[in-house]
């Protein structure tokens, strides 16, 4: 632990350098999961050929449709919307460098599509003035890339992309720029009912519920992104099969969140990897508007996994964390209704192991956790589980080991809160390693050591 | 390698001038509405030309507007009912949705002109402000959705692809947004999710189109029946023929939230037949509503509806509040009181339901 300490400049050095060898490796070696890697080559190349043509004829007819003529082409608004509706499957849409200001919603609908901006620094739509939709940009196609844009201020959720096949957002920004508030939207980056996902070099900032959403989807890359000042920084929700690395979290409510709900037509969350992010500082209140699930987490929350199964959380660097650095919860702790068969409340085989703890659980945001300490007349340690437990469950909640402290409390909250007590002995148990959805090296040893 | 430059411009050009198959539209709709021949102004009307005019007793609210409905199916054939939620036009059918509202004052009047007395009537222009016409358009590949602008004087529509944002000025001088909706617009709510993209009309429902009693040609279902537009053996359980919370429901919202809709991922499912109360949003929790949650646990509170965040997110014009999402900017007062009224009457409490 000590050590720990000391080695903990050294590593973020180390880290840094990592994360950015492993942000320009991964832009060539990228792959969606199994079912873009499965797409035989020659589809692959199609695409692309069609990608050639279509940015020909771009070039060649203006908006790609020789007829279309209502356009002016002194406003690039206008142009832009017509864009992403001429464009042909495989076409590329260029969104101009500078700032573009949208008064309603933009969308695509075709799919192969990829639209490119200069970079999400360069280009920016801007919808401080939006009038109409509900998302700043929605995407209901296949095999769509997003990349080099920024989505600003929208009154709901900024890129939503609502059931699909393969999303990559890449180089992508959503942000409100007027710093945490209830009022701005509740998704940045929204990627929901799709299988394949990958959100890379993306930037999320101040969204009111999760900067980055991923939610009922399959085959999820969330890799060296940013995602600062939310509610809940990453959030992977009712989703299976997701690796989360990479990442630099910071100053939001919570870090990153691996939850299950009731009540939605996917169920059955699992095997998501969180890995090699750093989590630090996530102590933003909570300004979630009232009566939203994530206006439950407490602020100073690095990772909080609910109602999940096969969740492995390693090699991470998580400090400064004024509740817990990880908290393991199921849904019954919210009290909140639910009225659905098909749903698991209880969190199951958690695997903590070969992370770095940093400070926390010194100014826990919850009442029972405050006063828990209180009693205590200590810090509380950086692993909490609420302790609610199926009855005659075999498989084992939480196996915890080789993390740099190794503390950690179960909260009895199914009691009341009146039998808190340390807990290294439950937890001293193995899991598998999870196979994973990125080639990305799984080796604890590039870990925080 | 002149040559072979000018080959590849020559190419290119060739690829302008043709139409990718079945991409964007196999025969381009006519750049103005009167080249598509099935609408003609006539005078101080509005008529379809081979074709029938048709009215909703259950309709989906576009900000007061008052809408003229009109189907015109290729000579011979006629609509199926299969047991399907939606009519089956065959291929060649063209719908047309003529949005308007009366002039009142120096704008419009936000309540709803009378509806049709028939299937033969015009669309009668006298102190009407012609604003839209919406198209569905079935080809051999599929619906195609777009919206025709009408000019200031509803002399001539024009296509539009990109939609519009028009300032309209109510009679009582509020000012309001309204939306002719882009291209993809139509497809949010005529497409459904990823397993069904594929647009598709969705008001000629037999059950709505049965609602409708005419005084002088009677059931405009049975109507349809007796001059061959539709096919249909079977009877057709109509709706009430008053407004129904269930029906307003399923018209203006289960077109997005159903299981298959593009709202899919919410899990509500808002259709008239619909049976979990769960689904319905009974004591169902708010999942990725953001501020349309409004502070509120659950989509409808039974006898609560001050506690639903159904009457919340109807109540407010918000885009980030609001339901549905696209096509308001006003609320609609009426059917807020229909809903509350039903609410009202649900039986339930949230409190404890299911909790452990």
């Amino acid at each position: 632990m000590w050590r720990n300490t000391i080695l903990g400049g050294a590593w973020l050095l180390w880290a840094w350098r990592r994360v950015h060898a492993l942000a320009y490796r991964g832009l060539e070696r990228f792959s969606v999961g199994p079912s873009a890697r499965a797409r035989p080559g020659a589809s692959g190349r199609r695409v692309h050929a069609l990608a050639y043509m279509a940015l020909l004829m771009l070039v060649a007819c203006g908006n790609g449709v020789e007829e279309e003529v209502a356009v002016a082409p002194e406003d690039p608004v206008a142009a832009l919307r017509q864009a992403l509706m001429d464009v042909a499957p495989g076409g590329v849409v260029t969104i101009p460098e500078g700032r573009l200001d949208v008064d309603r919603g933009l969308s695509l609908s075709v799919s192969g599509v990829t639209v490119r901006g200069a970079g999400s620094d360069r280009s920016v739509l801007s919808f401080a003035g939006q009038r109409a939709g509900a998302e700043g940009l929605l995407v209901t196609a296949d095999d769509v890339t997003l990349e080099g844009f920024a989505v600003e201020d929208t009154r709901g959720d900024a890129i939503k992309v609502s059931g699909c096949r393969n999303i990559v957002m890449r180089d992508v920004r959503a942000e409100w720029t007027g710093g945490p508030s209830s009022d701005n939207g509740a998704y940045g980056l929204y990627p929901v009912q799709c299988d394949g996902v990958l959100i890379e070099h993306a930037v999320a900032i101040g969204a009111s519920d999760a900067g980055i959403y991923v939610g009922q989807s399959r085959d999820i890359i969330v890799r060296h992104s940013r995602a600062e000042y939310n509610v809940a920084g990453i959030e992977i929700e009712n989703s299976i099969g997701a690796d989360v690395y990479g990442n630099e979290v910071r100053h939001n409510t919570g870090g990153i969140l691996v939850f299950d709900l009731p009540g939605l037509p996917m169920q059955g969350g699992r095997e998501t990897r969180v890995f090699r992010n750093l989590v630090i500082d996530n102590n933003t209140p909570n300004f979630a508007p009232e009566g939203n699930i994530v206006g439950t987490v407490p602020a100073g929350t690095g990772i909080l996994v609910s109602a999940n199964r096969d969740v492995q959380i390693f090699a991470n660097r998580i400090q400064e964390h004024g509740s817990a650095s990880i908290m393991v919860l199921s849904y019954l702790i919210t009290e909140r209704p639910f009225d659905d068969p098909d749903y698991d409340p209880y969190p199951q085989r958690v695997h903590v192991h070969d992370n770095y703890f940093g400070r926390s659980g010194y100014a826990p945001d919850s009442e029972p956790l405050a006063m828990l300490a209180q009693a205590l007349e200590r810090d509380l340690p950086p692993l909490l589980w609420d302790g609610f437990i199926r009855e005659g469950a075999s498989d084992p909640v939480i196996c915890a080991h080789d993390n740099s402290e190794a503390d950690a409390m179960i909260l009895d909250a199914p009691g009341g809160f009146a039998d808190a007590r340390f807990a290294v002995d439950t937890f001293d148990c193995q899991l598998q390693p999870l196979a994973g959805i990125s080639d990305a090296d799984a080796d604890v040893a590039v870990g925080w050591e | 390698m002149r040559c072979v430059f000018g080959l590849l411009v020559a190419a290119m050009l060739a690829a302008c001038s043709e139409t990718p198959a079945s991409w964007p539209l196999q025969a381009p709709l006519p750049e103005r509405l009167k080249d598509l021949g099935v609408l003609e102004r006539d005078g101080d009307t509005l008529r379809p030309r081979a074709g029938f005019a048709y009215d909703l007793a259950h309709a989906l609210f576009s900000d007061y507007s008052s809408k003229y409905r009109t189907v015109h199916l290729p000579e011979g054939q006629a609509a199926s009912a299969n047991g399907a939620a939606v009519l089956q036009f065959p291929v060649g059918t063209i719908i047309t949705k003529t949005f308007y509202y009366p002039v009142a004052g120096n704008g419009v009047a936000l309540h709803l002109a009378p509806g049709i007395a028939g299937p033969d009537e015009p669309l009668a222009l006298a102190g009407m402000r012609l604003v839209e016409t919406r198209i569905l358009r079935h080809q051999a590949e599929g619906w195609e959705a777009v919206a025709y602008l009408w000019d200031a004087d509803g002399r001539e529509a024009r296509r539009t692809n990109v939609g519009a944002l028009l300032d309209m000025t109510a009679e009582d001088g509020q000012t309001f947004d309204y939306l002719v909706p882009d291209r993809n617009q139509c497809a949010a709510c005529h497409g459904g999710g990823r397993e069904q993209r594929a647009l598709a009309p969705i008001g000629p429902k037999p059950e709505n189109l049965a609602a409708l009693v005419w005084a002088e040609h009677g059931n405009q279902y049975a109507v349809w029946r007796q001059r061959s537009w539709v096919q249909e053996d079977t009877e057709v359980a109509a709706w009430p023929r008053e407004p129904d919370a269930r029906a307003y429901l399923d018209v203006n919202c289960a077109h997005c939230h159903r299981g298959s809709g593009t709202a899919a991922s919410a899990g509500l499912d808002l259709r008239y037949d619909a049976q979990r109360a769960f689904e319905l949003g009974v004591c169902k929790p708010p999942v990725a509503a953001g501020r349309g949650a409004g502070g509120l646990a659950v989509g409808i509170w039974p006898g609560r509806p001050e506690a639903s965040i159904m009457m919340h997110r109807m109540a407010h014009t918000d885009p980030a509040v609001m339901m549905p999402e696209l096509g308001r900017s006003l609320v609609h007062h009426e059917a807020l009181a229909l809903v509350e009224a039903w609410i009202t009457e649900l039986e339930g409490d949230c409190t404890h339901a299911g909790l452990l």
